[in-house]
């Protein structure tokens, strides 16, 4: 009888320690982080974006290059010029610049989401490298991951 | 009964089904997706699909365009496309005109690695309280078409992002005539 009575203890305990288990790990979700700059650096669209810039700042140059020759002549005039293009320009490319890298944020913040809802995530963590995430297991490193579907959103896939 | 197992096979649809799934977005040419602040929502039109809409009109034979209807909302429910982001008047004219003309020359269909221009363009401005707008597209066919193609929206208006958006063609049912 206690022989009996000893052995439903013991699956009664395994049975609770496996449901606890099983309680535990859904409580604690899915989990995930991304290492910003990666994932920044490795989106298609911010790579676009980055050769767009370089072909402005390459227009502006050019342009400059072409004053500087009647700027080598003196004129007071023509010196206000250029100086006046080259801080409008310098201007123009920080303001395209910011454009470019907030469109840039709101396209990955918003794949990232998408991505989390569809792989079941409850929280993907962004690492920033200034202590945002002190340290997290390289298994929880889904940023390739994230970079591959932002990607294939990027370039039109479903 | 043979006539319902040779429609199956053959993929014939009658009205109802058929629109229902041209209009599927699990089927590849209904897509809908995010851009920034703005969802844009892309039909393909089939031939079928599009005498189905403007039934009036007598079917065009050969036509040598492709179809698409492009829908832009702001994700802010109660702006409309025109209004959103708009700082005075002045800037709301130049939104509107931009709409009614130059958007066209922001899209473009790439098939086969070639690009199509949009060659029919038409800006629907229904009196509605909806604060979506509809685009009415047409670009040329390609000689070699394929079942993969992408519309891309480079305006800025969307943001510095183009918006690439896939269409896949592959396995429309015929219309039931």
């Amino acid at each position: 009888m206690n022989k009996i009575i000893g052995t439903l203890c013991f699956f009664l305990a395994a049975t609770m320690a496996v449901v606890g288990y099983l309680l535990l790990k859904n409580k604690q979700g899915k989990h995930g982080y991304v290492v910003n700059e990666i994932v920044f650096e490795k989106f298609a669209g911010k790579i676009k974006l980055e050769d767009a810039l370089r072909e402005v700042e390459t227009k502006h140059r050019n342009a400059l290059d072409s004053l500087e020759s009647a700027v080598a002549s003196g004129t007071t005039e023509s010196v206000a010029v250029y100086q006046h293009l080259r801080e409008q320009y310098a201007q123009d490319e920080q303001r395209l610049s910011a454009q470019y890298t907030e469109d840039i944020w709101k396209e990955i913040n918003q794949q990232i989401v998408a991505f989390g809802k569809e792989q079941g995530y409850d929280f993907i963590y962004g690492a920033t490298g200034n202590g945002s995430l002190m340290y997290g297991s390289e298994a929880f490193d889904i940023s390739e991951e994230v970079v591959d579907y932002i990607n294939a959103k990027y370039e039109g896939e479903k | 009964m043979l006539w319902v197992i040779g429609a199956a096979c053959s993929n014939t649809m009658d009205e109802s089904s058929f629109v229902q799934w041209v209009t599927d977005y699990e089927n590849g040419l209904h897509v809908r997706r995010e851009a920034g602040d703005y969802i844009v929502d892309v039909q393909y039109m089939p031939e079928d699909f599009k005498w189905l809409q403007y039934r009036d009109q007598p079917r065009q034979q050969d036509d040598q365009l492709q179809y698409y209807t492009v829908t832009i909302q702001p994700k802010i429910d109660d702006m409309d496309l025109i209004d959103f982001n708009i700082q005075n008047e002045a800037e709301r004219q130049q939104r509107l005109y931009y709409f009614s003309y130059s958007f066209q020359n922001d899209l473009m269909i790439e098939e086969n690695g070639q690009a199509l221009p949009c060659v029919l363009y038409h800006f629907e401005r229904p009196a509605d309280m909806k604060n979506s707008r509809t685009f009415l597209l047409a670009f040329e066919k390609h000689p070699q078409a394929s079942q993969d193609v992408r519309l891309v929206i480079n305006s800025r208006v969307l943001g510095s992002l183009p918006v690439n958006i896939k269409i896949n063609k592959s396995n429309i049912p015929a219309l039931a005539l």
